[in-house]
């Protein structure tokens, strides 16, 4: 991972094969999901992760169901412009990938770095809401031997994306391949809110 | 019949010399008929040329100097119909491509930014003149923008505020980020439609806005 740099990454997820890259992106989105649904409580863009899961692991969605998903989803995102709180920027970066995903259902494969990128956006925010931010010049990509989360996080989704560009079918993975990516997600969550200001 | 044919013509290929000899002889005709009508035509180098543009076909030395527009005097571009000092025309070239940079970099930023552009995520684009440099300056919305949008920016142009909870608008933080440098903000944007009081503040401070305003 040392010397990896985000060029490398995105040309990596990129080529992945489009299942697999929304496969990538759905991983992506469970690891930061659950810090949405701290601040918000709300299902919908669970189940429509739930939905693009299914899309890339078994090829198999209903569209009108998903746009149905898509709305419910959007009504909940909380919007920055007009809730500019550090929840509220927390809940908007770990939510918005999912709906970045959609657009990589749809074959848009830029926003599959988007969506790739969204957790480390997302742990940024959580440094800087718990008073540890992380360093201006910290090259994200550049270090790796360091304590912090985020690097590691970075590990994580290398170890990820290096699985999927391997030959194994998807097939192969899915059931506790998709498990692992949300206990993932859930031990983030865990790990930082002790550290969280209270409200 | 046909064998009969290649074998006496002079241009065959396995008879050389008489072919060459032919064609001297076609040559050496066309000159006399031109040299005979003593006319310019497209076979007379030069001619041509100096009857429609009147150019000189001679040394460059030779040639009289064309008149030069003195620098320090005003001079007057005809297709603009403005007249300006030097350093004038050097401010609005200045002004002008600061205008277009900040128009061109908001349309592929806001490009960039996907879906978080409808949740709120907004970039500033400005040109900040610091003792003559331009520097192109970027800023966002929330605390670190978008990491695929802040890892995609141009070489030379600068982030700025990085990790700053900032309540103030992208364009503003831009605006302030030179008042701070003693700079200049030559040209401001946002990607998307600049509010109101956005508006006020830099129309008040008179600083253009180069993309739309709301």
């Amino acid at each position: 991972m040392t010397g990896e740099s985000f060029q490398q990454y995105q040309s990596a997820v990129l080529n992945l094969p489009k299942q697999k890259q929304l496969a990538f992106c759905c991983a992506c989105c469970e690891h930061v999901l659950p810090f949405f649904e701290y601040f918000r409580y709300d299902v919908a863009p669970r189940e429509l992760l739930n939905t693009l899961w299914q899309a890339a692991l078994e090829a198999d969605f209903n569209q009108p169901e998903l746009e149905d998903m898509i709305k419910r989803t959007s009504l909940v995102i909380p919007n920055i412009g007009e809730e500019d709180d550090m929840p509220s920027e927390i809940a908007m970066r770990a939510s918005i990938g999912v709906l970045e995903s959609v657009d990589v259902l749809n074959g848009k494969s830029e926003a599959a770095i988007r969506a790739a990128s969204s957790p480390l956006d997302v742990l940024q925010l959580v440094h800087l809401h718990i008073g540890e931010p992380v360093h201006p010049d910290f090259e994200l990509f550049e270090v790796i031997d360091n304590a912090s989360i985020v690097p590691r996080e970075i590990g994580k989704e290398w170890k990820i994306l290096n699985e999927l560009l391997s030959e194994v079918s998807l097939k192969d993975l899915s059931a506790d391949w998709k498990l692992a990516q949300q206990d993932r997600g859930n031990q983030l969550l865990a790990l930082y809110t002790p550290r969280f200001p209270s409200p | 019949m046909r064998a009969d044919a290649r074998s006496t013509s002079p241009l065959r290929l396995g008879n050389l010399p008489a072919a060459v000899s032919a064609a001297k002889k076609i040559i050496l005709l066309l000159w006399f008929i031109v040299a005979s009508l003593a006319t310019a035509s497209a076979l007379t180098p030069g001619t041509t040329e100096t009857r429609v543009g009147q150019k000189s076909f001679a040394p460059l030395e030779s040639r009289q100097a064309e008149p030069l527009q003195t620098a320090g005097l005003p001079q007057r571009n005809r297709s603009c119909g403005y007249e300006l000092a030097p350093e004038s025309l050097l401010a609005a070239y200045q002004q002008e491509w600061a205008r277009m940079v900040v128009q061109e970099r908001a349309a592929a930023i806001q490009a960039q930014l996907g879906v978080s552009a409808s949740f709120g995520e907004t970039y500033g684009v400005g040109v900040v003149q610091n003792s003559g440099t331009l520097n192109v300056i970027i800023s966002s919305k929330s605390p670190y923008g978008l990491g695929a949008v802040n890892r995609s920016l141009l070489p030379g142009e600068q982030y700025i505020n990085r990790g700053l909870q900032s309540k103030v608008h992208a364009e503003i933080q831009i605006n302030n980020f030179a008042e701070q440098t003693a700079g200049n903000t030559l040209s401001v944007g946002a990607t998307r439609p600049v509010c109101v009081g956005c508006q006020a503040e830099l129309d008040a401070s008179g600083v253009p806005i180069a993309t739309k305003r709301k």
